[in-house]
Formats: C-alpha cells, sequence, structure tokens
C-alpha cells in the first residue's frame, strides 16, 4: 500500500464522513430525494463557474454550487407551496432541468470547460495524489482535495456539535419548533447548503451522481441497526470511511471506477444490516408492554 | 371580574384549502379554568387550536392570549399536538424528548443546563415515566407516548396549555392518571384547554365548555352551556347555509374579508 | 434532413416519449413519480451483466438485461418501504444510487478491459439517439407502440384503482395485478428509452409532462393526452438539435423542452395555472368594487329617499373608501351595462342600477341578520363579513335565508331590508 493509496482512501474516507453526517439529517426528516436533487442540481453552477472563472478555482466552483444547491432547495418549495405541485414532481422536474442544463453547458462549452463528464458523473479519485497544494516558496502541502474535504466535515462536526439542539428539533418536531418560535425553514436552508457545498467539494473525488451513495447508503444502514441518534450517527460514519477502504480494494482488483466500488460495497454494508435487522426482529420479544397504572 | 382572559377569538374564520373550517368565531376563555372544546369530526376543534398557535393565518379576526398576540407570550403557551403528528421512529429516547420542551431561540447554541435536566426528570416522573427515561419512544404503548407528549408541555412551564384529543386511544387508566395532572395543574392557577372527543365525560372533567361546529355554538360554563338544545346544534349536522357558502368561497376562491386584516387593537 | 434515417430516428424517438409520458402520468396519480427515477438508475447494471454474459451486443439482449435489474431495483424499493422503518424517499435514493454505483463499476471495468465493442455502452449514460440505425428503431419503435397498447388495454380499470384502490378491491378488480402491470410497463419503457435520453433523465419523460398537463386540465383523459402531446412535441425538438449539433446527446435537449413546457404550463396553465389564479382574483376584485358602488348609491338614496339622483363622486368616496383608478373602472363598467348615468363630477343609479343596488344591501343585510340570529353573533362583529359575502350569495341561498329568517324586515341595525325587486 502505497501513500498514494493512502491519500486516495482518506479522500474517500472524508466524503464518507460528512456525507454520512448530513446524509443521517437527511434521512430523519425525509429528505433523502431533496439530497438527490442538489447533489445533480449543482452541476449548471459548476460549469458556470468554470466559465466565469477559467479555472478550477474551487472558491468560485463552491460559490456557484452553492448558489444552485440553495436555489434548487428554493425551487422546489416554490413549486409545491405556491405552484401547488406534488412534492415528488417537484423535486424531479427541478433536478431533472437543472441536471439536463449542466450537461448541455458542459457539452457546449467543452473547449473552455476542462470537466470531462463522465469525470463529472464517476469522478476520479485516482487522480487525487496528483492534485497538490503547492505553496508559493516551493513546499508541498499535499493534495488539495484533501484539505478541502478535511476542512468540510471540520465545519459539519462544527454545525452538528454547536447546533445540534436545533436540528434534533426541526428534525423530529418542525411544528413544535414553529410554536416555539424556532425557525424550521432557516435549518432547512443551512442544511441543503452544507448537502451542495459537500456535492461540489466531492464531485471531483466520487463524482456527482455517487456522492448519492454515501449520502444515503451508511446512514440507512446505521438507522437499522440502532435507535438513538449519537451511534446512528457514529455507525454511520463508520460504515462509511469502510466502504472507503473496501471499494478502494475492489476497484484495484477489478479495474474499475473507484466510485462505483465504494457504492457497491455500501451496497452489501446496507444487504447485511438489513439481514441483522429482519433477524432481530424476528427474534425479538413480544411488542411494549402495557405498564401498570 | 376585570381579569384579562386566557384566550380571547375575536372574529376568527379560518379557511383550509381556501374553504372556511372555522367561521367569524368569538368568544374569551378566563384564566384557571379546566375547558374543554367539543364538536364533531372535522367541525374546526384542531384548526382552532393551530390558529391559537400560529400555527395556520387566519383568513379573518385575530387571537389574543393574555391580552397579547402570540408572539408576545409564546413563553406562556404549551401545544400538545396529536400523536399521529411526529414519527414515532425517531431515534430519540423519552428523556430527549420531554427535554425539547426547554428549548428556547436563546439557548440553542447552548448545552441543556442542570437545571434543565432536572426539571425534565421531574416531569417524567409526574406522568409515571421513569422507568422509560431512556427508551426510544417508538418502544412505547399509545397512551405512554401520549404522556411523553405531556411531560415535554409540563417542561415548558407555561400559564396555558392547549392539548389536542389527549385521551385518542389511550387506555383508562392512562386517561385517569393525566385527568388528575390536568386538575393539578388548574389548581396551580394554570389554564388547560382540551380537545376532547367524548360526551359522557365532559360534565365530570371540565368547568368550562367551547362547542364548536364549524362555527361557535357556544362558549361558558359548563353548567350553562352543557343542555340538550346546544348539544343537538353542535352533533345535530352542521347549518347547510354555512355549508352551501363555504363551498362557493372555495370554488371561486373568494376572499372572506374585502380588505386585508387590520392589524389588531 | 431529410435524410430517412435520421426521420426514423426521429419518429421512434417520439414514440418512446409518448409512451413513458403516458406511463408516467399514472405513476405521478399514484403519487410514485420518482420511481422512474429508481428505476433508470438501477437499469445500468444490468446491461453491462447482460453485455458480459451474452459477449455481444444485440439490443435486444440488453434490454432484457436492463429490464431485470430494472424490475429487481422497483422490488428493491417496495419491499423496503414496506418491510422496514425506512421512508419511501430514503428507499430511493438507497437503490438508486446503490444499483447505480455497481453499474459504474461494471462499466468501468468493460471498457478498460480492452475489446472496442463496448463502445456503444456509452449511449446508455446520455443517450445517443443518432447513434441508433434503422433496424434498431423499428425494434425501438414497435415496442414503445407495444407499452402503449397495453396501457389503452388496461387503462379503464387501472384508473379505478388509482383513484380509489380500496373501493376497486371491494368490486373485485384485480389491483394487485394490475399495479404489477404498471410497474411492469414502467419498467419496461424506460429501459428502452434510456438509449436515447440517458439514464438520469430518463426520469423526466415520466414526470415532466404529466405534471405540466395536469396545470391545463384535471379530467384524466385530457390529462393523457396533452401529456402526449407535451412529450411528442419535446422530443422532436430535443432530437432534432441532437443532430444539427453533433457533439449534443439528446437527452439534454428533450429535458430543456419538456422542462420549459413545464413551466409554461405552472405559469400560464388554465385550470391550475398561476395567471389562471390571478386572473380569477382580478374577477373577484372587479366584481366586489361594482357592487360596492352599486351599494353605495343605493344606501345614499335610502337616506334621502332619492335612489336615482346624481350624486357628486367625492360624496361617494365620503361614504366608500375606494382608490380613484378602481373607482373610475367600476363607474365606466356599470355605465357599460347601463347601471349607471354620468355627467361631468357625478353619477347616478339608473332604475335598474337602483334595483341591483338594493340587491346587493338586501344580501348584506340579510347575512348579517343570519349571523346574528343563527351565530349568535353580537351585531357589531357581522359587517365586516356581509361585506364579503354578500358578493358571493346566490338566489338560491338568497331564498333560503329568506325562508330560514321568517321574511325578514330589519337587520340587527334595525336598517331596513329591502323588498326583492324583479330586474326590469
Amino acid at each position: 500500500m502505497t501513500t498514494d493509496d493512502l491519500l486516495i482512501i482518506a479522500t474517500g474516507a472524508l466524503v464518507a464522513v460528512s456525507c454520512a453526517l448530513l446524509g443521517s439529517f437527511l434521512l430523519l426528516r425525509g429528505m433523502t430525494m431533496i439530497g438527490d436533487a442538489i447533489s445533480h442540481a449543482v452541476l449548471p453552477g459548476i460549469a458556470i463557474a468554470y466559465l466565469v472563472s477559467g479555472s478550477r478555482a474551487s472558491g468560485i466552483m463552491l460559490a456557484g454550487a452553492a448558489l444552485f444547491g440553495l436555489l434548487t432547495t428554493a425551487g422546489i418549495e416554490w413549486l409545491r407551496e405556491r405552484a401547488r405541485l406534488q412534492a415528488d414532481a417537484s423535486i424531479g422536474i427541478v433536478f431533472t432541468g437543472l441536471f439536463a442544463l449542466g450537461i448541455v453547458l458542459i457539452s457546449a462549452y467543452a473547449g473552455q470547460i476542462d470537466l470531462d463528464l463522465d469525470c463529472v458523473l464517476f469522478g476520479e479519485i485516482a487522480y487525487v495524489p496528483l492534485d497538490l497544494w503547492i505553496l508559493p516558496d516551493g513546499r508541498v502541502m499535499g493534495p488539495v482535495p484533501v484539505w478541502l474535504l478535511g476542512g468540510l466535515l471540520l465545519a459539519i462536526a462544527a454545525l452538528i456539535v454547536i447546533a445540534y439542539k436545533p436540528l434534533l428539533l426541526t428534525s423530529f418536531d418542525p411544528m413544535h419548533a414553529a410554536a416555539a418560535g424556532i425557525s424550521a425553514v432557516v435549518w432547512h436552508y443551512i442544511l441543503m447548503g452544507f448537502v451542495s457545498a459537500a456535492t461540489v467539494l466531492s464531485f471531483e473525488s466520487v463524482g456527482a451522481i455517487l456522492v448519492l451513495s454515501f449520502l444515503t447508503g451508511p446512514p440507512a444502514a446505521a438507522f437499522l441497526l440502532t435507535r438513538r441518534l449519537r451511534p446512528m450517527l457514529l455507525l454511520a460514519s463508520g460504515a462509511g470511511v469502510l466502504a472507503a477502504g473496501l471499494g478502494y480494494g475492489l476497484a484495484v482488483w477489478l479495474d474499475g471506477s473507484i466510485a462505483g466500488a465504494m457504492a457497491v460495497v455500501i451496497g452489501a454494508e446496507f444487504a447485511l444490516a438489513l439481514a441483522w435487522h429482519l433477524y432481530r426482529r424476528r427474534t425479538a420479544s413480544a411488542p411494549p408492554a402495557e405498564e401498570p397504572a | 371580574m376585570n381579569s384579562i382572559p386566557a384566550i380571547e377569538l375575536h372574529s376568527l374564520t379560518v379557511s383550509y384549502d381556501n374553504k372556511p373550517a372555522l367561521w367569524n368565531t368569538d368568544y374569551t376563555l378566563p384564566e384557571g379554568v379546566l375547558a374543554g372544546i367539543i364538536g364533531p369530526n372535522g367541525s374546526g376543534k384542531s384548526t382552532m387550536l393551530k390558529a391559537m398557535m400560529g400555527l395556520v393565518q387566519p383568513a379573518s379576526g385575530y387571537v389574543k392570549l393574555f391580552g397579547q398576540p402570540l408572539d408576545a407570550v409564546r413563553q406562556r403557551v404549551a401545544y400538545v399536538p396529536q400523536r399521529s403528528s411526529v414519527d414515532w421512529d425517531f431515534p430519540v429516547t423519552v428523556l430527549d424528548v420531554v427535554l425539547m420542551g426547554r428549548y428556547r431561540p436563546g439557548n440553542l447554541f447552548r448545552r441543556s443546563s442542570a437545571h434543565d435536566r432536572e426539571l425534565a426528570m421531574e416531569c417524567i416522573r409526574k406522568v409515571q415515566l421513569e422507568p422509560f427515561v431512556g427508551r426510544q419512544i417508538a418502544r412505547l404503548s399509545g397512551g405512554q407516548q401520549q404522556r411523553v407528549f405531556i411531560a415535554r408541555a409540563l417542561a415548558q412551564q407555561a400559564d396555558l396549555y392547549l392539548l389536542d384529543e389527549p385521551f385518542a386511544g389511550v387506555d383508562a387508566a392512562t386517561e385517569a392518571a393525566i385527568m388528575d395532572l390536568l386538575r393539578e395543574m388548574r389548581s396551580q392557577g394554570r389554564t388547560v384547554v382540551v380537545v376532547h372527543h367524548d360526551l359522557q365525560s365532559v360534565a365530570e372533567y371540565f368547568e368550562w365548555l367551547v362547542m364548536v361546529n364549524t362555527r361557535l355554538v357556544a362558549a361558558g360554563p359548563v353548567a350553562d352551556v352543557f343542555t340538550a338544545d346546544k348539544l343537538q346544534q353542535t352533533y345535530g349536522g352542521s347549518l347547510s347555509i354555512l355549508s352551501q357558502v363555504g363551498e362557493l368561497v372555495r370554488q371561486q376562491a373568494h376572499p372572506v374579508r374585502e380588505t386585508p386584516r387590520p392589524p389588531m387593537p | 434532413m431529410t435524410d430517412p434515417n435520421v426521420l426514423w430516428v426521429l419518429g421512434g424517438v417520439v414514440l418512446m416519449s409518448i409512451s413513458a409520458a403516458a406511463v408516467g402520468s399514472f405513476t405521478l396519480l399514484q403519487k410514485r413519480a420518482l420511481i422512474g427515477d429508481a428505476v433508470a438508475h438501477a437499469i445500468l447494471p444490468g446491461i453491462c451483466l447482460a453485455f458480459l454474459l451474452s459477449g455481444g451486443k444485440h439490443p435486444l439482449v440488453l434490454l432484457a438485461g436492463a429490464a431485470a435489474t430494472g424490475w429487481l431495483g422497483l422490488v428493491t424499493v417496495e419491499y423496503l418501504t414496506r418491510h422496514t422503518r425506512l421512508k419511501g424517499d430514503a428507499a430511493l435514493g438507497l437503490t438508486l444510487s446503490v444499483y447505480y454505483g455497481a453499474g459504474a463499476l461494471l462499466l468501468t471495468s468493460i471498457q478498460r478491459s480492452g475489446a472496442g465493442a463496448q463502445a456503444g455502452l456509452d449511449k446508455f449514460l446520455f443517450g445517443k439517439a443518432a447513434a441508433m440505425v434503422r433496424e434498431d428503431v423499428l425494434l425501438f419503435a414497435g415496442l414503445s407502440a407495444a407499452v402503449l397498447i397495453v396501457l389503452a388495454w388496461i387503462y379503464k380499470p387501472l384508473t379505478a384503482v388509482i383513484f380509489d384502490r380500496n373501493f376497486a378491491l371491494t368490486a373485485g378488480l384485480p389491483v394487485r395485478r394490475l399495479e404489477q402491470a404498471l410497474s411492469l410497463l414502467t419498467v419496461f419503457i424506460i429501459a428502452l428509452g434510456i438509449q436515447a435520453v440517458g439514464a438520469v433523465l430518463m426520469a423526466a419523460l415520466l414526470i415532466t409532462p404529466a405534471a405540466a398537463a395536469r396545470y391545463w386540465t384535471h379530467d384524466l383523459r385530457r390529462m393523457l393526452v396533452l401529456a402526449c402531446g407535451f412529450a411528442a412535441v419535446s422530443a422532436a425538438a430535443g432530437a432534432w438539435i441532437s443532430y444539427l449539433l453533433p457533439r449534443m446527446p439528446t437527452g439534454p435537449w428533450v429535458v430543456l423542452a419538456l422542462t420549459l413546457t413545464a413551466g409554461i404550463s405552472i405559469a400560464a396553465g388554465s385550470d391550475r395555472g398561476l395567471a389562471a389564479a390571478w386572473q380569477r382574483r382580478r374577477q373577484n376584485r372587479r366584481k366586489i368594487d361594482r357592487e360596492n358602488l352599486l351599494k353605495c348609491l343605493y344606501q345614499l338614496g335610502e337616506a334621502d329617499g332619492q335612489p336615482e339622483a346624481m350624486r357628486l363622486h367625492s360624496e361617494i368616496a365620503a361614504r366608500r373608501d375606494m382608490p380613484p383608478a378602481r373607482l373610475r373602472a367600476a363607474l365606466h363598467a356599470l355605465r357599460g351595462e347601463g347601471l349607471l348615468r354620468q355627467e361631468a363630477g357625478r353619477a347616478g343609479l339608473t332604475r335598474a342600477g337602483a334595483a341591483a343596488g338594493s340587491r346587493v344591501t338586501r344580501l348584506h343585510r340579510l347575512w348579517e341578520l343570519y349571523l346574528t340570529t343563527h351565530l349568535d353573533l353580537p351585531p357589531d362583529h357581522v359587517h365586516e363579513e356581509a361585506e364579503a359575502i354578500e358578493h358571493i350569495l346566490t338566489p338560491e341561498i338568497e331564498a333560503a335565508l329568506e325562508s330560514k329568517l321568517n321574511f325578514p324586515s330589519l337587520d340587527p341595525h334595525n336598517s331596513p331590508i329591502p323588498a326583492k325587486r324583479t330586474l326590469p
């Protein structure tokens, strides 16, 4: 195992944990498919950021993605509330329309946008060790994605630690939150903003679409394995890291997409969790007994 | 009796999907009573509570709590919704939920204090759920789940409690225990309002009554309003003209007030 | 553009889009719009497996593989939703991402293991209709048509199931089998359509035309026809652009056309569109203004016993607060209807106008009386509501009110309730 291998796995692990944490809240709020929509809809934002800045400058890409992520969230809300369109159709129309726009932009401006469509969708995590951050004085600080993703993870961890109570409350009982004067809408947008950031920072390594497998798989597996929130977050993170490591191994063995392999491992992990869950249910004791008065 | 009423509804009309669910409702409810709200299904009882809590916007009129708009007195009001309003598979324990009753916009970014925790435990004891403190909420019976909600409301230490059908799907023992608790709260000077569905127990439980059937039928002391005549008006079918007009309002998307609501006095 | 191959492909894509829109209309009504998204992603591993196992690229084999894993994906979603604590959205997201990841893994291994034959598998991601040859197109079009035919055959019972499942069960309809048939058709049309528009965007062909059609009508048959129409036009536009610009895949352009159609429908749709709602509000407002003016003039006439006298605009404005532009519009409209006469700075009711004004006043006072007697409201709480409701009471309701209130002569404020007049 070379340093490069470790760097690749580390990158995957950072993506995995960030997405596991965010994805757990998405799952509990029933917003998984909005997360899906955002991970697709940031594509035009990335393309436009490229056109505007002419480079892969992450700051501008982040801004472009965040913008389109919030636009997606707002668009879906608007269609549901003002245009009175059913929730699933609102999501479907917004994300397919924006994704189509993204592909058109990338195809049309292929000369100016140094983005390979395959790369956008599947990522190319193998290039991570090559994308180095070199200081003006020549010191090599390591791969850029590792720094960026590390920063993202720190930000997400900080969010969860600092804003644990409002996130919990608005996820569990938005009506009670509203009655107490705590805005569920604000926290919705904050969460989706983070999902947008996670998507764009991850797309170069695992691709826009496969970010979704990290957002959905580990949290779903953890949800089936535990009935407490903190263990769920930890389990999801652990499952994600494991998938990053094993997935890399699988990809090397089959000589295939690393991100795809990671998704397959996630699927296997989920299948195991499901089997455990079903087994536990079958052998569980009687349903909650009526307590004495 | 010049004290400010706990609740005042003034010309309150609330629409649901463009159709008025509650017409031009007007009444006051004094402080310190144990009151019931009764009426047939779909008669606007839950809608009334939601309008009081600002969860739905009225098409006309206003609500005042303790003489003020809701925003000024949020800390003094606790709302216990129907059990179906929450996903019970959520990975939280009884203690987690009751602690949420202590959350305020001002303390959201700090850990719950020791005082908060003690208070939550006390409320859990009051509803006799202490053995279940660490249990995840899906693994509770219906009656236990209802008591979790009540404990959360108790933890808010409010002056006004609004409960939406707290006895639905709950066994007799739990119902008796909850009623004892509500009586205790009332004897401490709090105001308790309960949307209730069982006519048999009205006289025994409540001292004040609000009778609703898409519009107010009666509001006042139980002895005065709980009569055969008022019951007939409440449960004997809706006012047909009112229903027809409500349907027209919905079809034509007609405004219920010509001018937007004036600011409340 | 007159190249026959181009026209064949265009025809095939249009036909496929129509089938997809028809199937999608039903899944939309079932509130399962995103199932198409899950199936579209689940198809990818099936295509790769079929390729690996058959060693070739025969379209029917690939189609079979696609349908197989597509069906598996759909079953996975339903199973997870029904048998675990996971909710529908989590099941969808999980299924689509894991299956797609498996597909990506297989696809890239195939690509990297050499052999030029797999180049064609790429088009399953984004779709490239132009790459289809005529034989493929015939198969493509034929199968799309087959989907439409089956759908037409089960249309009636399927509609019953969607609108009221319980009723259909009690009526003895084969509900489970119909739902499975719809699922099969969904999987099939998606497996077929992927070659033209690609996996990610296929969902749009099921969801968007149907959603757009909803804003024009609530009648199911008309909605289906409209959805198919939107799909056909958008597909033609998309496929045509894809030909003109060889670097461009077909899928995105079709979807952009569909999204544009949806946007226009939401804004301008005659049934639930925003423009229609705005129009309705405007009409309500105009009617309210006109009737308020009539009532105002009538009541000025009540005060001095001269219902048809000319009044100064300032007198009117003093009694009824209305923005000058709306007052002018109302005066103009009433004059056009023959209910008003106008001179410089003054206006007055005609005989017909006085009758109309008296009617509005009558309705207002009847409703006030109804509120005080039947809703037990105090007299000072009824005016505001009567101001709004007076405009909506029909003659039938008017008669019912009269009879219920026992043909009253005074309102709660002791104003006389005008007698009913037959309008000249």
